[in-house]
């Protein structure tokens, strides 16, 4: 008979028919309300999904994945194959959540997935009706034909039809965190294994973290054992010892480092302020002890799949720490002792026992005793060849061992074919387990370093499974090994029959393990019984490999706080709030975020914007932030020396005061950067980069320095961001410039000529930098100051420039002038281009060796039919040219073999008014004058251009030298 | 000529009843770098080098080892101070002013140690991280240097343009 529920839950209009009156590590006094499929249910704090809803009743929660059958809950944890819900609602939607982990809170949203209309009555167990059909490697025999069907009919259709439950497809509202610890012991699993290492590691003094992913320690013992408690309060009483609850150790990585997620907020309805959704933990540790214990194996039968069908241990769990009976009359197939704890357990909770089903022959006396003496019939040598019932178990059909079928009524089948050890955390360094004969269960084998393993995990069972049952024979109806993705018995079958034996040839041919539970409960069932049908032992058919992670990790908890604006770090220029007050557009250069271009009022859009500012640097004055440029300190005795070595030209005889342009070419011949180095003293140079490649110069010349040439004697720095460098650019440049320089630094053009440089001050006294460089091809200088005064500086500089029509300028308007002048940038220095391609092998000097200098001097790198670089300019000047576009003889056809060359970069030039390109074309300086087709399939641009000369403005360079 | 503030917000701020995270004022800075065989004769001109990963004070300047052969030089705000240390490592190093190129924000107060295991991957517990050490790594990817200025008082050095960003990472890890 079975003990009614306490009154409190049918006062609210609740009643629990299947809570056992007492007992259990439940809150009988915190009452939570939830909702599934709709129907408003009462649990209590301290359940589970699961348990809550089987002490309301509900025994059918979804629909299998291929057939759509009827589906309940068979497990008590984690590897928990068929209740997989959809959990809340809106932005918090999530598909596929095991309803035996999900924490009951008050509130909870729950529904069923995979199913339509209903649960109860779901159109797609058509599926079902079509099994032969729908049998394993049925993808690799269907929807061939018509090939055309695949990507219009055929792909749409799975698509649909395919998957298991539903995204919510909006932004998480939810954040999440990341932290590392650090520890001496990692101790896995808080079971009563786990809890015993952590002790013994805390009294040791060692630093102890200890993970378990339930909300409770004790792991099987919790409602169990009796000195529980005791010990869990000493653990806590150790200041060396922090215990993460609801944290899965999902992975086992290299150097001792863990991968753990903690469900900080999964069990409430949102995060409290300041928390996390969930947190990914990285542990780094000396050692670490694996106590995850075991999971249970189940039978391979008729109908294994219905619900009421349910695993030994889980009922267990379910009566003790729940207090829930999961049903009222029960059949016990069982082929090891532990059925002796099951069935005292199911008398204590008044659950009438029907009949004890052993497939052992020989069965100990004190179990037998038992069975009887809860009035079960007993079945040595028996088996259960069929569950009976269609949404529910009803009642099973035993072969017994001499004598006819029986039938018998029930509501609940407990099964369990065995333990298996939750080994998989041992094998993600490649270890292989070993099958223990004795215990019919794979043991880990190979461990990661500094892991040992202890308790259940380690095959440490009071009561194995010594002859382990594959498959009942004679089986009636599906017989499921791997319940989430509907492999049968007779897929496996199949697989070996279509000739794939080997255990990863099953799982990827049947599908078998390949679910989200990771085939815990299917793999040794799977492998076991191709072994049985191959003729094999175990220990030779062998285990495939588990990865991380042992349980599904959300990919928000590993993205953490980098998200959205936050995915990576912003580095501002010292310009940037100066910028932001002059309403400047933004772009991400890298990590930098640099003023685009400043927008004036009235003005409608950025060509506008930009063409006014390129017309005002070459006809007035302009300034622009150039901070971001690499900017690389170079000191020591053999500083220029060390110039030679990385630089394609000469260094050695640079004035102190003078800047000179520099190439730096890869190993392999290749154009690497480029930039201007500028000597300060006799071993004193300052080197800058282009900003997209500052950190990879700094690390070559490092390189170059302790690898290839250890004996010199020079020293880097980078000062990217201890200088503040603007360009002043344009005719009144000079004339802006020396109302801030002050008056004792002469910077006429003789005492400054185009390339000086010189150490100077500005505004009364602050240490500044002048370099006479020019990018836009304008009279112009570069003016750098510490940074703090980075934006004193430009407002200082658009004062003074105020008589002379100063504006600032960003990126593009840079941009667009570069390319006016035909500087290559980093659309030309590719990493595809040498230096004769880009028109300077003048610069490869012949007198000295530097990097790069034997590999560029290859045949095929100098081939001048190699693209190099050119002009380009619309014959029709209303065409606009897109960078991107590629370059063909007018009239060949548009295929790659009359390719010859592509566009790099494309601007309108407000000092031709027109568009211009420069691109690379072959044999490109030998065919100025050409007319040539620009070709742009993806913009749908087709139009002719002249091959010119890339310098468009000015080229004589007469504005540089002014 | 102004200097404008690093940080749109005051220095101290967020000081609940979690760590208290500021930017610190402007101090001097300078990069060492020895020449080949000088560490004798220069760490007889400055009066002490830390070895790897340590730091140490000598005449009012913080030194911290910052890579092979390699420290920061950091002392109260000083026009003159690369130029003398320059002078006194003449020929002995390369020193570099560095004033402007780094920011240095400190963090203090309750569960400091677990707000910055949220952005730093290394160990910063008592045992393993003593008081006179420090540690050239990434908080959430920026480059830092890290040391404590006093019991579980930390400051870290970025280069200038991560301070809003770092500034802000920290502002969010104290948070709990």
């Amino acid at each position: 008979m079975l003990q009614k529920t306490d009154s409190t839950a049918s006062l609210l209009g609740g009643e629990q028919k299947f809570r056992l009156a007492g007992g259990g590590a439940i809150d009988r006094g915190e009452i939570r309300q939830f909702r599934f499929d709709g129907k408003t249910y009462y649990g209590y704090a301290g359940d589970t999904l699961a348990s809550a809803l089987l002490a309301n009743g509900v025994r059918l929660v979804g629909r299998s994945y291929k057939y759509h059958r009827p589906r309940g809950i068979l497990t008590a944890g984690s590897e928990e194959p068929n209740a997989l819900v959809e959990l809340r609602g809106g932005d918090r939607r999530e598909p596929n959540t095991k309803a035996t982990v999900a924490e009951l809170y008050d509130g909870l949203e729950a529904a069923s997935q995979h199913r339509f209309p209903s649960l109860k009555f779901d159109l797609m167990a058509v599926n079902s009706l079509l099994s032969p059909i729908f049998a394993a490697g049925f993808y690799y025999k269907t929807f061939m034909w018509p090939a055309s069907f695949w990507e219009k009919v055929y792909e749409p259709l799975i698509r649909r039809a395919a998957g298991l439950g539903r995204a919510s497809g909006l932004p998480d509202p939810d954040f999440y965190e990341k932290s590392t610890a650090f520890c001496d012991v990692l101790v896995i699993g808080g079971g009563e294994a786990g809890i015993a290492a952590a002790l013994q590691a805390a009294g040791g003094g060692k630093r102890v973290i200890l993970c378990d992913e339930d909300f409770l320690l004790g792991g099987r013992a919790v409602g169990e054992s009796i000195g529980l408690a005791e010990k869990i309060a000493e653990l806590q009483k150790f200041s060396n010892v922090r215990i993460l609850l609801r944290t899965t150790v999902f992975g086992v990585y290299d150097g001792g480092t863990y991968g753990a997620v903690e469900r900080v907020a999964d069990h409430v309805l949102r995060p409290p302020p300041h928390q996390p959704r969930q947190r990914y933990w990285k542990i780094v540790t000396k050692t670490s002890v694996l106590a995850s214990g075991a999971t249970e194996r189940p039978l391979v039968f008729g109908n294994n799949d219905r619900p009421g069908v349910m695993l030994s241990g889980a009922v267990r769990r379910y009566i003790r720490r729940f207090g829930v009976a999961p049903g009222s009359r029960a059949v016990v197939f069982v082929n090891h002792d532990e059925a002796a704890g099951t069935l005292a357990a199911l008398r204590e909770a008044g659950i009438e026992i029907a009949a004890l089903v052993d497939p052992r022959a020989e069965i100990p006396a004190p179990l037998r005793q038992l069975a009887e003496a809860c009035g079960a019939a007993v079945y040595a040598g028996g088996v259960v060849r069929r569950a009976l019932g269609g949404l529910a178990v009803s009642g099973v059909e035993i072969v017994p061992a001499v004598g006819r079928l029986v039938k018998l009524e029930c509501d609940l089948l407990v099964m369990s074919g065995g333990w298996n050890p939750a080994l998989q955390l041992t094998s993600h360094l490649d270890g292989k387990p070993v099958w223990d004969e004795k215990i019919a269960a794979f043991v880990p084998g190979g461990l990661p370093p500094g892991m040992q393993v202890t308790g259940a995990a380690a095959g440490d069972f009071a009561n194995p499974a010594g002859q382990p049952l594959w498959q009942v024979k004679g089986a009636i109806g599906k017989a499921f090994v791997d319940f989430q993705n509907d492999v049968t018995a007779t897929d496996v079958k199949l697989a070996k029959q279509e000739g794939f034996s080997s255990v990863e040839h099953l799982k990827r041919y049947t599908t078998l393990g390949m679910a989200t539970d990771q085939g815990k409960l299917a793999n040794v069932n799977g492998l076991g019984l191709m072994a049985e049908l191959t003729g094999k032992t175990v220990a030779q058919t062998g285990t495939t490999r588990f990865r991380p992670p042992y349980t599904p990790v959300a990919l928000g908890a590993l993205a953490g706080a980098h998200r959205g604006q936050h995915f990576k770090p912003r580095r501002l220029t010292p310009t940037h709030r100066w910028a932001k007050s002059q309403n400047a557009a933004f772009i991400e250069a890298g990590l930098w975020l640099r003023a685009q271009y400043f927008p004036r009022p009235g003005e409608t859009d950025w060509l506008q914007t930009v063409c006014r500012e390129v017309a005002t640097v070459r006809s007035n004055v302009g300034i622009c932030d150039v901070t971001t440029l690499g900017k690389i300190d170079i000191q020591g005795r053999d500083a220029a020396r060390f110039l030679e070595c990385v630089y394609t030209n000469t260094w050695e005889n640079l004035a102190v005061g003078r800047a000179r342009y520099g190439l730096m070419l890869r190993e392999d011949g290749f154009v690497m950067d480029d930039g201007t180095t500028t000597r300060l003293g006799p071993a004193h140079f300052v080197m800058t980069t282009t900003t997209a490649n500052a950190a990879k110069v700094f690390q070559h010349l490092e390189f170059c320095h302790q690898w290839l040439w250890p004996e010199l004697d020079v020293n880097f720095c980078s000062v990217t961001d201890q200088w503040a460098q603007i360009a002043v650019a344009g005719p009144k440049s000079r004339h802006t410039l020396r109302i801030i320089v002050d008056p004792e630094f002469d910077i006429s053009n003789e005492a400054l000529p185009y390339m000086g440089a010189a150490e100077i001050t500005v505004c009364g006294g602050i240490r500044a930098r002048l370099f006479r460089l020019s990018f836009s091809g304008e009279l112009a200088y570069e003016v750098a100051v510490p940074a703090r005064y980075g934006n004193a500086l430009a407002d200082q500089l658009m004062q003074a420039g105020e008589r002379y029509g100063i504006c600032a300028y960003g990126t593009e308007a840079l941009g667009v002038m570069r390319i006016e002048k035909g500087h290559p940038a980093g659309n030309e220095l590719n990493g595809q281009t040498t230096a004769h391609d880009l028109g300077m092998a003048k610069l490869l000097s012949r007198k000295k060796d530097f990097i790069g200098r034997a590999m560029a001097a290859r045949p095929a790198l100098t081939d001048p039919a190699r693209p190099s670089l050119i002009g380009l300019r619309p014959v029709n000047r209303a065409d606009r040219l897109r960078a991107g576009s590629h370059l063909l003889p007018p009239g060949a056809a548009a295929v790659a073999s009359n390719d010859q060359g592509y566009v790099t970069s494309a601007a309108y030039s407000p000092s031709l008014s027109h568009w211009i390109g420069l691109g690379l074309l072959a044999n490109g300086p030998a065919r100025h004058g050409e007319i040539i087709r620009v070709y742009d399939p993806v913009r749908n641009g087709d139009l002719l251009a002249e091959v010119v000369s890339p310098v468009f403005y000015d080229p004589e360079g007469t504005k540089l030298r002014g | 000529m102004a200097e404008w503030n690093l940080l749109a917000e005051p220095a101290f701020t967020l000081a609940r009843q979690n760590a208290a995270v500021a930017l610190l004022p402007q101090r001097s800075i300078a990069g060492i770098a020895a020449f080949k065989d000088c560490l004798g004769p220069l760490q007889d001109a400055l009066g002490v080098l830390p070895g790897p990963n340590r730091q140490a004070r000598h005449d009012d300047i913080l030194y911290l080892w910052a890579g092979p052969e390699s420290w920061l030089a950091i002392a109260e705000d000083d026009p003159d101070f690369d130029l003398n240390l320059a002078k006194r490592c003449s020929g002995l190093a390369a020193v570099t002013d560095q004033s402007d190129g780094r920011a240095i924000l400190q963090i203090k107060g309750p569960h400091v140690r677990d707000a910055l295991a949220k952005l730093l991957p290394i160990d910063l517990h008592p045992s393993v991280f003593p008081q006179d050490a420090t540690a050239l790594t990434l908080a959430a990817h920026i480059p830092v240097q890290i040391w404590q200025s006093a019991v579980d008082v930390f400051e870290l050095a970025c280069f200038r343009s991560y301070a809003e960003t770092l500034y802000e990472a920290l502002s969010e890890a104290v948070l709990f």
